[in-house]
């Protein structure tokens, strides 16, 4: 999969940009705070329509406008494709493929396939498991369509079930209705919930590879899905047991307390939690390693190589693990790869185009 | 000075009104206000006329909510229906819909709405004790229930299952072949009459 060329209209700190002539290595330059991240940023929302952790969707649009939208060409198999995304400040969204509009979502993320590494996932593992939950669902949204409109239908019957509740407790509704919601919370939940563990399940092996020859052995690595109902033998039934055994304090609660949305994904280094016993370096390895296992996925499940936006993850890492993570991107069939001013990053990708930013303007220098 | 303001009231009133319609925006609803202004009087009043009348004659159909100009309705009326089969749906408008498909032959029951604890709507809103009252005197014998396949009519249709199988009647659900969230007032005819043949027992 190739990015042929973008345009970008009032895209955080970019007014109106557009450019063209990529190749495999594209190197991203410019000072600081000069729109390299937004940039990549850009090429990430129209692959995802989401915004990076911590922004909302408003804040994408640049200040003073009410709207952004971006447009690319990516081919594909010797087939070309033109993707456009539209957003306005009263949440106005849309999105076509080659100029044709497309009602569903689920039907446009994936068109472009994307990595990310980027210094706000470094710290993945520490976080609330609010982000990890969201880390596996930009995965899998990109690798299958039904997961994507699995997972907003079930984001929809949880509020339904969360107002419910609500009433419940408030002896406005009867808990004798719960089962209507219940009975399809279960049903997406499984879903939902046998993909993640599918996807987990082959995260696992890969990155538990990486991660013991980056540290020469002595690193072992295990990724797991914590489940908030059991997840051996019948999902279906587990699921529904949970739900039964909780409903009282569900009610008490006022919120549903089993199912996918409670979920979380816990990185186990050498037989302990590395969320307490780990080094910030031996995290942000392993979240590279992750990043790179992620990469592999979605290569082997959809059959396309994605294009790889790689944002200024190398400070702090020694000359060998940067040599040899280089080398790693150097092989992959696409990368966007922005760095502060950095002699090297010329050096290994000799043939490559630049991109320069400063002050939100785009210029292109092929080389 | 007052005059001029009052004129120019009127067509922001229309302009207001129009807007309030489903799918019109502030630009649309401009739009038709000036069609309107530069239209002839006679079709201006025959305009005014439909709307005041479709107010005044139709109305709901008592036995199953269907709108008509005649109590009972067409349907509920007619004798070349099967009438112990009730097919249950959530608007006036989807019986619109699968009538045109012309491969149902029983009778409808209208719920004027679904389920949805976000919108404050429960089962005691909706027109289900109507229904239960219709089964027995009218010997029903089948109900299928094309609620909309969106969460709110899923679990309509859920609910009504559960109380609908132990009066003895067979109660299938149409939902094949309807893509998952769409309505039913959307979906062609083609697709509709699918699903009817492909609906499967709940
Ligand atoms: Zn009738």
């Amino acid at each position: 999969m190739e990015l042929k060329s973008i345009s970008v209209k009032n895209f955080r700190n970019i007014k109106d940009a557009a450019a063209t002539g990529f190749k495999r290595a594209n190197i991203v330059t410019g000072g600081n705070a000069q729109g390299k991240t937004n940039f990549l940023e850009s090429i990430y929302y129209l692959s995802t329509l989401s915004s990076s952790r911590m922004k909302t969707l408003n804040d994408l649009v640049k200040t003073g406008e009410t709207y952004f939208s971006l447009r690319c060409k990516v081919e594909k198999g010797g087939l070309s494709k033109t993707l456009e995304a539209f957003y306005g400040l009263e949440k106005e969204t849309s999105v076509r493929i080659n100029e044709n509009p497309v009602s569903k979502k689920s039907e446009f993320i994936g068109e472009l396939k994307t990595v990310k590494f980027s210094p706000e996932d470094i710290d993945l593992i520490k976080r609330s498991p609010v982000e990890r939950r969201r880390n596996v669902n930009l995965l899998l949204s990109q690798i299958s369509r039904p997961y994507l409109s699995d997972l907003s239908r079930y984001h929809q019957i949880l509020s339904q079930k969360n107002k419910l509740l609500w009433q419940v407790s408030e002896q406005r509704a009867d808990k004798k209705m719960l089962y209507v919601w219940n009975a399809q919370l279960v049903e997406l939940g499984v879903k939902i919930v046998k993909a993640r563990l599918e996807a987990i399940e082959a995260l696992k092996e890969r990155l538990k590879e990486l991660q013991y020859k980056i540290s020469g052995g002595k690193e072992e690595i295990l990724l797991s899905y914590k489940c908030s109902f059991e997840v051996e033998g019948d999902l279906t039934k587990n699921f529904e047991e949970k739900i039964k055994a909780l409903e009282e304090k569900e009610i008490i609660r006022k919120a549903s307390l089993v199912g996918p949305h409670r979920d979380d994904i816990v990185f186990i280094l050498n037989g302990k939690d590395a969320k307490y016993f780990s080094s910030e370096g031996q995290q942000r390895s392993i979240i590279i390693n992750l990043k790179l296992a992620e990469y592999l996925l979605m290569k082997e499940k959809t059959g396309e190589e994605p294009v790889v936006l790689i944002d200024d993850i190398f400070f702090d890492l020694d000359e060998n693990r940067r040599t040899e993570l280089l080398e790693v991107f150097n092989g992959m069939a696409q990368i966007f790869i922005a760095g502060t001013e950095d002699k090297n990053l010329t050096k290994y990708f000799p043939e490559h185009t630049l991109i320069n930013i400063a002050e939100g303007t785009v210029t292109v220098n092929e080389k | 000075m007052s005059m001029e303001r009052y004129n120019a009231g009127a067509l922001e009133n229309l302009i207001n009104e129009l807007g309030k319609l489903p799918g019109i925006g502030p630009k649309s609803a401009q739009r038709l206000a000036y069609h309107i202004l530069k239209s002839s009087k006679e079709d201006v009043s025959n305009f005014a006329k439909a709307m005041a009348e479709v107010k005044e004659k139709v109305r709901y159909c008592s036995k199953c909510f269907n709108i008509t100009e005649s109590d009972p309705c067409n349907v509920c009326s007619s004798t070349k229906r099967n009438k112990n089969i009730i097919c249950i749906v959530e608007e006036p408008l989807d019986i619109m819909s699968l009538e045109k498909t012309g491969s149902f032959r029983g009778v409808y029951h209208v719920l004027m709405g679904s389920i949805s604890p976000l919108d404050g709507i429960g089962p005691e809103d909706l027109k289900i004790k109507e229904l239960l009252r219709r089964i027995e005197p009218e010997k029903i014998t089948e109900v299928i229930i094309a609620t909309n396949p969106d969460v709110e009519g899923e679990a309509t249709a859920l609910f009504l299952s559960k109380i609908l199988k132990p009066l003895g009647v067979k109660v299938y659900r149409l939902a094949l072949g309807i893509p998952m969230g769409a309505s039913i007032e959307y979906t062609d005819e083609v697709t509709l009459a699918r699903a009817l043949e492909g609906k499967k027992e709940l």
